[in-house]
């Protein structure tokens, strides 16, 4: 073939001076950079799999708190792309750094496998005896009885009533003594601007417009 | 998985327990927001708590068949199988109608022919009155013995076939 490749034909010149005007690459330094690049992902792959093991994982635990899914609602935010995460629009998963878009896929997502093997339990429900339950319908009843009209309950209800009167009463004398004060405050003005742009003859000043209450026409 | 049955569940009537609900019906409840939010996780505790907070029964309403939070529970219960003890626990509960109702129907669905009668038979005494959801949203004033009734006699309610029981 004629066509040889350029480095080819380089070959074959006896002098092998580099007169050619192309890019080259320092070879050590990407090798460098490649091995470290490998050393860096293996350690990842490792870690990520590091998680507990099997027999050490909870049991699926039932979640105490609401899950909010309107508190940005509504809201406007500037977002660019170099954002970090939590800033991003969606909803953000601080435990898996990641965001979803939906609140359905986000539920969908804190029930799932990864999210709950990140928090250490594992996917297994534990079963309830029927003591269990029992003592459940016990406590339960027992709380909405206490709830209402008991004993214990009116003793709270009414100290509670008398905190929030003290704090009516408090306030409505703070209001009072501010008012009174803002007069005073007021009054002290006024006399100051009598006393300081006052001109001794009446007429003069009303002329110019320094009257008294009801000079104005 | 949360829309798993639990592994160690026993079939019934021949087959995975939550296919007694119907598959639409099915993949219905576990898009819910209901199911995702309340009922994950649940065990047989903190169902009572959700049970307690029922106030209305129903299949499914509106345009969309949007389940109702009865219909949630009960494959819920489906989903854990609880043991029988802890079913006639449910029934056995005076103060709470709709905890009551809950476990009847489940009974009903996973029961032998001799256990639903036995334990169904006496709310038929029980007359408290109890609220339920028709197809287009609208509730309705029913009674417990009339929704046992409903159980006991016909094939179809809240949207899920009965298994078969014979007749009285």
């Amino acid at each position: 073939m004629i066509l040889l490749s350029i480095d080819h034909a380089f070959c074959l010149q006896a002098s092998g001076v580099d007169n050619t005007a192309r890019r080259k690459w320092d070879r050590q330094e990407f090798l460098e950079r490649a091995r470290k690049r490998e050393v860096d992902q293996q350690a990842r792959r490792n870690s990520s799999r590091d998680d507990s093991p099997p027999g050490e994982k909870k049991p699926l635990k039932h979640r105490d708190f609401e899950v909010d899914l309107t508190a940005r609602l509504g809201k406007t935010q500037v977002i660019t792309q170099v954002a970090p995460l939590d800033q991003q629009a969606g909803y953000f998963c601080s435990v898996c750094n990641c965001i979803v878009k939906d609140s359905a896929n986000y539920l969908d997502h804190i029930n799932g496998k990864k999210h709950q093997k990140a928090l250490g339990m594992s996917m297994r429900v534990e079963r309830s005896t029927l003591e269990q339950v029992q003592t459940r319908f016990e406590t339960v009843k027992r709380k909405k009885a206490e709830g209402g009209l008991t004993d214990e309950g009116t003793y709270e209800m009414s100290i509670q009533f008398e905190m929030r009167m003290l704090k009516q009463q408090r306030e409505e004398e703070e209001r009072k003594r501010q008012r009174k004060e803002r007069k005073k405050e007021k009054k002290r003005e006024k006399a100051l601007e009598d006393a300081g742009g006052e001109i001794d003859d009446p007429e003069v000043a009303q002329a110019m417009g320094f009257g008294g209450f009801g000079m104005k026409k | 998985m949360a829309n798993r049955t639990d592994p160690a569940a026993k079939s019934v009537h021949g087959t995975n327990p939550q296919n007694l609900v119907e598959k639409i019906l099915r993949e219905k409840i576990h898009q819910s927001s209901f199911w995702k939010e309340q009922c994950f996780a649940l065990t047989a505790e903190t169902l009572v708590d959700k049970a307690m907070e029922l106030d209305h029964i129903g299949g499914t309403y509106g345009g969309n068949r949007k389940a109702t939070p009865f219909m949630c529970l009960t494959l819920k219960m489906l989903q854990i199988q609880p043991e029988k003890e802890i079913v006639v626990e449910f029934i056995k509960n005076q103060d709470y109608k709709y905890v009551r109702v809950l476990g009847a129907f489940y009974l009903r669905l996973v029961g032998k022919a001799t256990d639903v009668y036995q334990y169904l038979e006496p709310l038929y005494n029980d007359y408290r009155k109890i609220r339920q959801r028709s197809a287009d949203g609208s509730f309705f004033l029913s009674h417990v013995d009339e929704f046992i009734d409903q159980l006991l006699t016909t094939d179809y309610c809240c949207d899920i076939t009965l298994p078969r029981v014979p007749k009285r």
